[in-house]
This record gives structure tokens, C-alpha cells and sequence, in this order.
């Protein structure tokens, strides 16, 4: 079974199956069209990922290195966010800090999949919050200049949901 | 922590599974997450403009730095005091899809004589008249024109009882999608002249006709949906339609022509070489001077993947039908000219078919039938004879037969004593009674249907049709069941997962439902509405 080499932000390299590691829309781009030749033994750098985020999302790929091509989804159809698998949920039950990382990461390596179901799991923790309980959760801080959320209140007032 | 960092990119998607009213919430967190959630927010809003922004608000509304590019407009009919309002929104945005309600032919008109240079350029047009809650206006009679000469898109919906005698012209050349909805007043009157470019069209009719409204034959037509109440008196409008993928008729004629009127929508009908999904149904009673000839139909439509006739006598040729690529077929309600008359299918990709149990004799393949879902109509068999004389043997000849429902479609039972002898053994994975009434001992018999489990799985493994696992269901919807003095459970053993719903009980002798799943729990039933799932999975 054909493998490469991936090297983190921190040094740390990883040996990988290909098929696992072309979950990532990234390194396969880098094999595919690029053409970098991974049997010169050199590892792949991803310079913005860390050891410990990487070893996590091989994890997810190589669970889901199988999934056959989700549907295109409609852009107006009402999305769900209660059909996270079970084995996901278990997967993503991580610290805050964590669960950003694998996000960024997951941007980075350009994994429709795991993004979309990070996304899924940051919305439901926003779901039913008031501005000010969604900044307590996530320690976000207010850096709005004094006025500007009136500003947007004001002007947010008019929108109605489009049916 | 670094939560406000996130790219702006994986921002949007996280906010764009929340609700409406969560976005709102997201754009005063922070002002990173304000420019995610205000991107979502224009995508799936509308402007909306009514009569009471005044004051603060309406400098708010001149305060807005961006574009809305679809404006809603209510109650255009309080006509001073929205008048502010939509001047402001004149000077500031560019609408490509505008949407008013809740008014009256009149009040439309004179939004369209004072702001014409703002909206007739629009390419979204939804107008929804309404004259429940609003005044009339004082005016004769009179016709309007309105142009939309970029409009692509109309939805037109009419609820007047009386507020008529208008007669509203569009001229919208353009148009390529158009969805109407009449109403009950006949004296309202819409013109949609040099429509040519309609490719979809949707109408409800109760009293409009379609020659009144279309002046055009609809030759790039490829969906068609009607459903009219009122009696037809022509059928010119099916006349080429020679790029027609799609056809839902919901129909009725006049009486003094439906003989007629029918052959030549039969014809019509098979002069649509590309449909791919007929739908005809007559509303109302069945009549033997309906007529539509199933044998025209398979010669001229082979690329039919679904055919839904309903209320209708179906006449045959003693040909065999080749239906290639025919999926579902639904024969509803209909009847047979010829009371010897059988359907001989030459369809190998049929898997759903949907008759009166009276009529199962009648369908034939000439070849190993792949069917797998029944839905047989009981009209006014018992169960009894629907079973013995009809079901069971139908379901011998097609023994891949998985799902089966069992229907009343037309009347809702309330004779709860019914049944069907213990002899009847069935190999199906789901079976649904609809509109039934069923005595409590059939479900005995049932529970004793035990080797279901292992046919199911040799099919699999043979047939290859789905790689899911097989589960037995259950659905009992809108049923009466007679308990008689039954006091005893039933308990399905060979049942994975049963769901009921509308369900009644002759005589409930506990307060909880009389059947349940091994290990499952009795569930308490005292409402006729209720909906209860069990599952075993």
C-alpha cells in the first residue's frame, strides 16, 4: 500500500496511507496537479498544522477515508444540524481550543467533510444565544467602537427571513 | 481565545446552519462575526417595508449604506403613511425582486403609476392580492397595464371573494417561470399577453381560464402543473407542447363535453414525446365518457418514468405496453371500459404500483417483475376478499413484492369489524393499513408471520436492489381497530419498528395501545391525534 510523508509545523513527521491522506483537498492537489513525487521519501511540510491537530484528524480520515461523495446540497434548503453522526459527535466532544484547531486545520487541508461537520457542532453551540452568551462562550471580545451596534441593530431591523 | 479570528470563510459557514433570528444575534458579537453574519443575513433576507416606519426608524432605514435586492411591500394600501418609506428605498436600492401583499388590484396600480422608474425593471415579481382585511377602493371598473418588461419570474396569487372587475394586464414577455393562484372571484381578471418564454407554469384555478389569461402557445414549455376546479370547455393550451418533460393535470370538464374534451386530451397528451412524468386525474366523480387510452399512451411516451391516471376509464388494445424506463405507476380510482381487459407490462424498471385491489388481477409481465412496492385500494371490498381473492394471489405472481399498503382511499372506515382469516401469511418487510378498520386479532395473525426476517435477507443477498438492511414496519394511519373484549396485548416479535398515527379503538378496554414490539414498553393511548413510534432497533 502506496504511503508519504507528512512533516507538521512542530517537526514532527508522519507516515501515511495516500488514500487516507488525500482526504485532504490540499495534499491532493499538491500529488495530483503539482506533481510532487512522494516516493523521493521527502515529507509533504504543512507548515500550519501541529503534531497533535494532525494526529487527530488522521483519525477522522482514516474513518471516513470510505465515505462515498456527500449530495450537493441546495443553497436554499434549510440546513440541518441534528444529523451529525454518532461516532463524529464522540469524536469532536473536545475542548474549545482543540475543536478551532482542527477547524483551522481542516481549512487548511481543505476537508469539505470535517469542516462541515466542525461547523455543524460550533452552530449548535450558538443556536438560541443572545449576542452577549455567544462572547461567554466562545471568550470572544467586544471590540465594536461605542455606537456601531446600534448602527447594525438599526440597520438588520428591516431584514426579514426570505420564504 | 481566538474564536473572532476564525476565517472569515469557515465563519460563514458555521452561522450559516443557524436560524434567522440567530443571525442576528451573531452580528453584534464581534465585528468579524458582524460581517460574516450580515453577508447571510442579505442572502436570506428581504427588505421589508410597511406603512407604520416612521420617525427613528425611517432614519434608520436612510441610514442603510448597502443594496437590498429584494424589497417586500405590505399594506401598500395605507398609502400616505407609507409613502415616506418608499421614497426613501427608491433613492437607495436597486431591487432585482420585488414581492407586495395583502392588497387590492387598485392599490397596485397606483404604487406602479408613482414608482414605475424603480421597479419595472425588477426580475422577480410576487404579487399577492388580498381583499379580506382591506378597504375597497371607491373606483369604477377599470383595466390596468403594468410593464415588467425583465421579469423572469411571476407569482401571482389572488384571495378576493368580490373585490373584482379589475382587469390586470402584464405585459411581461420575458417570462419564464409563472405561478398563479386564483381565487374564488370570478370577476378578477389577469392577462399575461406574448408570453412565449415560459418554460414552467403552475396555476390554481377556480374560476379562471387559461385562453383568458395567455394570448401565446406555450411551445418552450417544459413543466406544466395545473389544477382546475371550474369546468373546461377547451383544451387547446396542451396543443405542442412538443418540449414537455413534465405534466400534472388536475382536471374537470363539462358535462356536455367530456367525451369529446378527453379524446382530445388523450391525444394531446400523446403528441408530449419527452414526458418523463405524467400525471391526470379527473377531480371529482369517475365517468365512463372520461376516457384515456393506456395503449396510445405506451406507444408514444417511452420515456415515461412515472404515470399517475386517476378517476378515469382506461381504455386498452390487447398489445403488450413497453414502458422501458417506467418506475411508478399509480391507477387510482380508475375503471375499465372493457371489463375483461388486462394490463400486460413489458416494464422492467417498474418497483411501484398503486390500484384497487379489484383490479390486481389484471396486471400482468411478460417477464420477471422486480416490483416492489404495492398500494391496493380497498374501495368497498372487505378485507377478507381483498386478501383471499385479490392481495395474496397478486402477491404470489409477483413475489418480490416488499412493501404492501392496504388503503381506503376514498372514505375513512368506521366499521372497526373487519378482518382477515388467520390463513393469510405474508412475506412483506413493511405493511401499512390506511383508512382501514381492522379488528384487534388480525394483528395475531400478524405477529405470526415469523419468517420474515430470513426471506428478507435471501432477497438481499440474491436481488442485490439495496444494500440496506432489511427492517420490518408497520404503519397504522388513520385506522379503526376493534378491540371487541380483547384484553390481552398483542406483542409483534417479527416487528422491528411499527408507528401509528390517527388511530382509533372500538372499544379501549386499558389506556394503553393494544399492540407493542418484544421489549418495548406499553404506551398509554387516550388521543385520537397522537402519533406513537416504537422501535426495537
Amino acid at each position: 500500500m502506496s504511503t508519504i510523508k507528512l512533516e507538521t509545523s512542530d517537526g514532527v513527521k508522519f507516515t501515511v496511507k495516500t488514500q487516507v491522506a488525500k482526504c485532504s483537498g490540499t495534499i491532493r492537489t499538491m500529488l495530483e496537479d503539482i506533481g510532487i513525487n512522494p516516493q523521493d521519501g521527502e515529507a509533504i511540510p504543512l507548515s500550519n498544522v501541529h503534531s497533535t491537530i494532525l494526529q487527530k484528524i488522521l483519525v477522522w480520515a482514516e474513518h471516513h477515508v470510505d465515505d462515498p461523495e456527500p449530495p450537493r446540497d441546495d443553497a436554499d434548503a434549510a440546513k440541518r444540524t441534528d444529523d451529525i453522526c454518532s461516532w463524529d459527535e464522540d469524536f469532536l466532544k473536545v475542548d474549545q481550543r482543540t475543536l478551532f484547531d482542527v477547524m483551522l486545520a481542516a481549512n487548511y487541508l481543505d476537508m469539505k467533510q470535517l469542516i462541515a461537520v466542525c461547523c455543524k457542532t460550533v452552530a449548535n453551540m450558538i443556536k438560541g444565544k443572545t449576542a452577549d452568551q455567544i462572547r461567554k462562550t466562545f471568550n470572544i471580545e467586544n471590540d465594536f467602537p461605542p455606537g456601531d451596534e446600534d448602527k447594525i441593530r438599526l440597520r438588520n431591523q428591516f431584514c426579514e427571513e426570505r420564504r | 481565545m481566538s474564536y473572532e479570528l476564525l476565517p472569515l470563510e469557515v465563519l460563514e459557514q458555521i452561522l450559516d446552519n443557524v436560524k434567522f433570528s440567530d443571525l442576528q444575534n451573531a452580528a453584534l458579537v464581534c465585528r468579524q462575526w458582524c460581517l460574516a453574519a450580515e453577508v447571510l443575513i442579505l442572502r436570506k433576507s428581504c427588505l421589508t417595508v410597511h406603512d407604520s416606519l416612521g420617525g427613528s426608524q425611517l432614519e434608520g432605514l436612510r441610514q442603510i449604506g448597502r443594496n437590498h435586492v429584494t424589497i417586500c411591500l405590505r399594506e401598500l394600501n395605507m398609502w400616505e403613511e407609507i409613502r415616506p418609506a418608499l421614497d426613501v428605498c427608491r433613492q437607495k436600492f436597486r431591487p432585482r425582486s420585488i414581492r407586495i401583499s395583502g392588497i387590492l388590484a387598485d392599490h397596485l396600480n397606483r404604487f406602479y403609476r408613482e414608482y414605475r422608474d424603480w421597479v419595472q425593471d425588477v426580475e422577480q415579481v410576487r404579487v399577492s392580492l388580498d381583499d379580506r382585511f382591506v378597504y375597497y377602493f371607491e373606483e369604477l371598473p377599470a383595466k390596468y397595464v403594468l410593464n415588467f418588461p425583465k421579469a423572469k419570474y411571476l407569482n401571482w396569487y389572488e384571495c378576493l371573494y368580490g373585490a373584482g372587475e379589475k382587469t390586470v394586464t402584464l405585459n411581461a414577455p420575458n417570462l419564464q417561470e409563472v405561478v398563479i393562484d386564483d381565487s374564488l372571484d370570478d370577476t378578477s381578471v389577469l392577462k399575461l399577453p406574448g408570453c412565449t418564454k415560459i418554460d414552467k407554469l403552475n396555476c390554481t384555478f377556480y374560476t379562471k381560464k387559461m385562453e383568458d389569461i395567455f394570448d401565446s402557445p406555450f411551445s418552450n414549455l417544459v413543466q406544466l402543473w395545473l389544477c382546475i376546479y371550474n369546468e373546461l370547455e377547451s383544451v387547446a393550451f396542451l396543443d405542442n407542447l412538443y418540449n414537455l418533460v413534465k405534466l400534472n393535470l388536475s382536471i374537470t370538464y363539462s358535462k356536455n363535453h367530456m367525451r369529446e374534451l378527453s379524446w382530445k386530451v388523450s391525444e394531446s397528451i400523446c403528441k408530449c414525446h419527452q414526458l418523463k412524468h405524467l400525471q391526470y386525474i379527473i377531480i371529482y366523480d369517475i365517468s365512463p365518457n372520461c376516457t384515456v387510452n393506456l395503449s396510445k399512451i405506451a406507444q408514444n411516451l417511452v420515456n415515461l418514468q412515472s404515470l399517475d391516471l386517476g378517476n378515469l376509464f382506461i381504455e386498452l388494445t390487447d398489445q403488450v405496453l413497453r414502458f422501458p424506463s417506467l418506475k411508478t405507476m399509480k391507477l387510482d380510482g380508475v375503471d375499465f371500459a372493457n371489463q375483461s381487459a388486462s394490463i400486460r407490462l413489458d416494464a422492467p424498471a417498474l418497483r411501484s404500483l398503486s390500484i384497487s385491489a379489484r383490479h390486481l388481477r389484471r396486471i400482468h409481465c411478460i417477464n420477471e417483475s422486480l416490483l416492489r412496492q404495492l398500494d391496493a385500494d380497498l374501495e368497498t371490498l372487505k378485507l377478507e376478499e381483498a386478501f383471499l381473492a385479490h392481495v395474496v394471489p397478486f402477491l404470489q405472481r409477483f413475489s418480490k413484492v416488499r412493501e404492501l399498503t392496504v388503503a381506503n382511499h376514498n372514505h375513512h372506515e368506521k366499521n372497526a369489524d373487519d378482518s382477515f382469516p388467520p390463513t393469510v401469511h405474508l412475506t412483506v418487510d413493511k405493511l401499512c393499513f390506511c383508512n382501514v378498520g381492522i379488528r384487534l386479532e388480525c394483528f395475531r395473525t400478524v405477529a405470526a408471520w415469523s419468517g420474515l426476517k430470513v426471506e428478507s435477507q435471501h432477497f438481499t443477498i440474491v436481488q442485490k436492489v439495496s444494500n440496506h438492511s432489511h427492517f420490518q414496519e408497520l404503519h397504522l394511519d388513520n385506522c379503526f381497530i376493534g378491540t371487541g373484549e380483547e384484553e390481552e396485548s398483542v406483542v409483534l416479535t417479527n416487528v422491528r419498528q411499527m408507528r401509528v398515527s390517527r388511530v382509533q379503538l372500538s372499544d379501549p378496554v386499558s389506556k394503553e395501545f393494544p399492540i407493542v414490539l418484544r421489549g418495548s414498553e406499553p404506551v398509554p393511548f387516550d388521543d385520537y391525534d397522537s402519533e406513537i413510534y416504537f422501535s426495537n432497533c
